[in-house]
């Protein structure tokens, strides 16, 4: 099962806000640990120092160690000191203190007993260590003196609890997680928000686009005010397609509509020529006329049939390749039909044909080039000539010219002849023959050739069809 | 009963005519265009109008726009190819009658025809009766009594259009246009000989109705 959407974009949001959240608490909690701690060390190195300077006030053959001492428990044990520390100092080889701030016997003081001393080396060198006692933690620091005029070491070992620090620290661990939960859930909330806020549109076409099926496909257009401006592109190109299926759906509707209604001219004919002569006493040659009528009309039917069969066929792909066709032969045999034509019409081709080779299909281009001719022949003034010509056109095409002395097609009827069943006068008047798709199969054997197909027309220069074709 | 057609399919209207002359001994008029088809329909006392609406030069419902518009009230009836529910109210809405499609029954062609010319006269039943005389539109015979009057083709037309309009005087003009088509060549007492003829009948079936002479005007069946 694939994951919406809506929900990966939802996750991975919260997911990265999550992260750039507990990594920035994290650095911030790093930081103020370390900060507690360096506050505790530096009150630490403040009472080392005293400790320090206390010691050395005096010289080692006073020993008013009693006044000194009580000096250094002022310092240690002063009224700003919220925290009361942890101290021990003693002369280096005896095993009493000179001072402590405890009793000896407790597990803190005891504690303090196990923080290293520095070398001798290091008099001056103080390393802070953590230690702890009685479930409390200490910040302590080991230190000697020695005197300049005496040999005697004075050791101190100065320990301060961090508790303050670490009811700090948790309060702001605490804090940073309510807070980071907050943020995390907020961000979450405001990106689903968005997510399918920005999604709405995109649902919205969806259900738009479920509602549509061939019936409504022509007026299913898309309200863009609701799409959000990056969306609009699809939306854009759905209703481009909708618009051209749903012209293609109209022209096909629309072309077996015409179908039918062609279909349906001749058949009414037919049916109403066998109905009046039934509906009267009728002898041998009414029977006989109707047959011949009959005849007539289904002639015209099965041509129809034919042009419609032709034009489906034509809608077809084919993989077949091309051919290349003699220009002279297809001309020739284009002409050949109409040598003995009706109405006394006489069709001429225009030698010399230039001797190219066109590349195509030859059924389909005899096809195109007898529907111009018949229709010139029909639709030229009788006794009129029709002339079939050819001419390069540079060295990648040819043009080859149908002609005839008619030339009384009306300007505006010109883009609408190679439409299906389209005639000129609107006219269904079988004087012209014809169903009104020997153009319209002109201009699709042209158009599948990568030719060109152009109609000019006037009653002084009659009227030229021109296509243009490629060579090889 | 005079009829038009308008229709370019020529031998689709010669069939139509030929029935409707067969059957209902109307006097039919073709026009294989719309623009004289609309001349036609204007000009002429036509009982009613079959028209195509593909028609060349103008097309069927520009022609029944401007018989309307020229306050022709004749009965139309479009016949056509195109069907659908939209074309057929578009051609009822654009002030024809009625409307057939192709290909159609002939038969029922004529009985649309039939209805109506009646229509427009007034007169719903088929059987128009006149004192005691019943004529029959649809058998096209006249009887009083179990007698049926033995009547000629143009004959039964003309009582056919004298008992549509029973009761109003007819004059001889009017008569001559409802009976022959355009290219009929009339005498000018073809009236007089027919009505003398229907008067024969009538008095061989003891005058069940009889036929009055208006001086100067024309002629007005009324009952008995």
């Amino acid at each position: 099962m694939s994951i919406s959407l809506r929900t990966r974009v939802v996750t991975t949001v919260v997911l990265l806000i999550a992260l750039v959240v507990l990594v920035t608490l994290a650095v911030a909690y790093r930081e103020m640990v370390e900060a507690m701690y360096y506050a505790i060390d530096q009150i630490v190195l403040r009472d080392a120092k005293v400790v320090r300077t206390e010691l050395l006030a005096g010289n080692a053959d006073t020993r008013n160690d009693t006044q000194r001492l009580s000096e250094i428990t002022k310092v240690l044990s002063g009224t700003d000191r919220i925290h009361s520390p942890l101290y021990r100092i003693w002369i280096e080889g005896e095993s009493n203190d000179l001072l402590a701030s405890d009793s000896p016997s407790t597990g803190r003081y005891r504690a303090l007993a196990d923080v290293p001393l520095p070398s001798l080396a290091e008099e001056k060198k103080h390393q802070i260590t953590t230690i702890t006692a009685e479930g409390r933690e200490y910040r302590a620091l080991a230190m000697f003196v020695t005197f300049p005029d005496s040999t005697q070491i004075v050791n101190a070992v100065i320990a301060t609890p961090c508790d303050y620090a670490l009811h700090e620290i948790e309060e702001f661990r605490r804090f940073m997680l309510i807070l980071g939960g907050i943020v995390i859930v907020v961000a979450g909330a405001v990106a689903a928000l968005l997510v399918l806020g920005a999604m709405r549109p995109v649902g919205a076409l969806a259900d738009r686009l479920r509602k549509i099926t061939h019936q409504n496909l022509s007026d299913s257009s898309i309200d863009y005010t609701s799409i959000p401006s990056d969306l609009r592109p699809f939306a854009e190109s759905v209703s481009t397609m909708l618009d051209r299926l749903g012209e293609a759906f109209e022209q096909q509707k629309r072309f077996t509509a015409d179908a039918a209604h062609e279909l349906r001219s001749p058949l009414a004919v037919a049916k109403s020529t066998i109905q009046a002569t039934l509906s009267m006493p009728a002898g041998e040659r009414d029977y006989l006329d109707m047959a011949r009528s009959e005849l007539e009309d289904l002639l015209r039917m099965e041509h129809l049939i034919e042009q419609l069969l032709v034009l489906a066929r034509l809608e077809e792909e084919t993989s077949t390749p091309k051919d290349n066709i003699e220009l002279q032969d297809l001309l020739d045999e284009s002409v050949a039909p109409f040598k003995e034509s009706s109405r006394g019409i006489s069709v001429v081709l225009d030698e010399p044909v230039p001797q190219v080779l066109v590349q195509g299909y030859r059924d389909e281009l005899l096809r195109l080039l007898f529907n111009l001719i018949d229709n010139a022949v029909r639709h030229g003034p009788i006794d009129g000539i029709v002339t079939v010509g050819a001419e390069l056109c540079g060295d990648q095409c040819v043009r080859i010219t149908v002609h005839d002395e008619g030339g009384n097609i009306p300007p505006e009827a010109i883009p609408h002849l190679a439409e299906r069943f389209y005639r000129a006068d609107a006219s269904r008047t079988r004087a012209t023959g014809g169903a009104g798709l020997g153009l319209a199969i002109a201009a699709e054997i042209v158009q599948r050739h990568g030719g060109r197909i152009e109609i000019q027309s006037s009653p002084e220069d009659g009227t030229l069809i021109t296509v243009t074709l490629a060579i090889c | 009963m005079r009829i038009l057609i308008v229709e370019d399919e020529e031998k689709l209207a010669g069939n139509v005519a030929k029935v409707l002359r067969q059957l209902l001994d109307a006097a039919v008029d073709i026009s294989i265009d719309g623009r004289d088809g609309c001349h036609m329909a204007i000009s002429e006392p036509y009982d009613a109008v079959i028209l195509d609406l593909m028609l060349p030069k103008m097309d069927g419902l520009s022609v029944l726009h401007e018989l309307r518009k020229q306050d022709v009230f004749t009965p139309v009836l479009i016949l056509t190819a195109k069907n659908g529910t939209e074309n057929v109210i578009a051609g009822l809405n654009a002030g024809s009658d009625d409307y057939l499609t192709k290909p159609f029954e002939m038969a029922e062609l004529v009985a649309r025809v039939q209805a109506l010319v009646r229509r427009s006269y007034n007169r719903p039943t088929p059987d128009i009766r006149v004192g005691e005389l019943t004529i029959d539109l649809n058998t096209r015979e006249a009887r009083a009594r179990e007698h049926v009057m033995q009547l000629r083709p143009l004959e039964f037309a003309l009582l056919e259009y004298l008992s549509l309009r029973v009761g109003t005087t007819v004059s001889k003009t009017d008569i001559l246009e409802h009976l022959y088509d355009f290219n009929a060549e009339t005498f000018s007492n073809v009236v007089e000989v027919y009505i003398s003829r229907l008067r024969k009948e009538l008095r061989r079936l003891k005058k069940p109705c009889r036929i009055h002479t208006v001086r100067g005007m024309g002629y007005r069946l009324e009952p008995a």
